[in-house]
């Protein structure tokens, strides 16, 4: 039990220290103005994740964590969007991300369905992991490394978001925490 | 209870028939001649009037909540295809709708057991294009393809209200995963 508590704090503590140095990496493109099309509403998702992971969890409510998700997929839309009407993206890297911010929302609606979940969590981390890549290549030169870091945000809250997800809600709903699904 | 099966009747034939002819204009906008991105819009339409109207009339019978989802789900690549429209066309703010109802789309298909609160979201979706297709008219986009997104979304309503509340609450679905 003691070593399943190691493990889960180390995971937070992964979580804490890749959001922590994204919010910091985005804060700072930002004030420098070097963000060009980031978008400022994506400080909030990473705000909320860090709560819920440290803080709010103590009084279990699944819903904060389906109103981060919802923040991140809202945040992404804008982002792909706000790319796609500039030219900056590739049109189906944009459709990509909006399709992937569509199953972020489609989790975030069955948060209780932990084990399916899984696989749609990993799938649209690799799958905004490649996008993201696949934005950053072709201009990979002009960007400073704190500018490079930053726009890797999507990546780094689907996977903030999954450990969250895995470790405290999922620990909640083991103990039997969680709001009971409401009433038919 | 008989006038109300007989109301759910008539509501099932005129979707019914609205639905026929969302895609007899489907197929008429292929065989007149559309091309790329339309013709994958247009067959979309199709297929996601096919599965409403299976679902409505004859899939219903064995009842399954996630044919509605995949309906749901599938009825969302033609708004890919308009978000990505709009942004090229310099529309950001019907881009931005767009995506935004995808994103409620995606939300109600993972949550369809909360009838009551999926119905408020789904009015909105239901407003959202009600207005996409009015400013179509407006604009003198072709009226039936203007249309055809609103048909679409009243079918997935009704259906969703009638077929899958009735089975919800005669206890015929399958109880929620843990």
């Amino acid at each position: 039990m003691s070593n399943k508590n190691t493990s889960k704090n180390v995971w937070l503590h992964i979580m804490g220290v890749l959001i922590l140095s994204e919010l910091t990496a985005t804060v700072l493109s930002l004030i420098i103005g070097a963000g060009g099309v980031m978008s400022e509403i994506i400080i909030v998702p990473m705000v909320f994740a860090i709560l819920y992971g440290f803080w709010l969890y103590k009084k279990p409510h699944g819903n904060m964590l389906k109103y981060t998700m919802l923040l991140l997929a809202l945040a992404q839309i804008l982002q792909h969007a706000r790319l796609l009407i500039l030219g900056n993206t590739e049109g189906y890297v944009a459709i990509i991300g909006l399709l992937c911010a569509g199953v972020i929302i489609y989790v975030a609606g069955r948060l209780n369905r932990i084990e399916q979940n899984k696989y749609l969590l990993i799938a649209v981390a690799i799958i905004t992991f490649v996008c993201t890549i696949l934005d950053i290549v072709p201009d990979i030169g002009k960007y400073s490394p704190i500018l490079l870091f930053s726009y890797l945000y999507e990546p780094i809250m689907v996977l903030a978001l999954m450990i969250a997800y895995f470790t405290r809600y999922k620990e909640h709903k083991e103990a039997g925490l969680q709001d009971a699904p409401k009433a038919k | 209870m008989e006038k109300k099966a007989s109301n759910n009747l008539a509501v099932c034939i005129i979707c019914g028939i609205l639905t026929v002819v969302g895609i007899m204009a489907s197929i008429v906008s292929i065989v007149a001649g559309g091309k790329g991105i339309w013709v994958v819009n247009n067959v979309t339409d199709i297929v996601v009037s096919a599965l409403i109207v299976y679902y409505a009339f004859i899939g219903y019978r064995k009842p399954h909540g996630n044919l509605l989802k995949y309906i749901i789900l599938i009825c969302t690549v033609p708004q890919f295809i308009a978000v990505y429209q709009f942004a090229q066309l310099s529309s950001p703010w019907q881009a931005i709708i767009a995506a935004i109802e995808i994103g409620l789309c995606f939300y109600v298909a993972g949550r369809l057991h909360r009838v009551k609160q999926n119905m408020i979201l789904m009015s909105v979706v239901f407003a959202i294009r009600l207005a996409a297709s009015v400013v179509g008219l407006v604009k003198g986009t072709m009226v039936i393809g203007a249309i055809t997104p609103l048909i679409l979304w009243l079918d997935i309503c009704v259906a969703y209200i009638l077929r899958y509340k009735e089975h919800k609450e005669a206890g015929l679905q399958d109880a929620p995963k843990k």
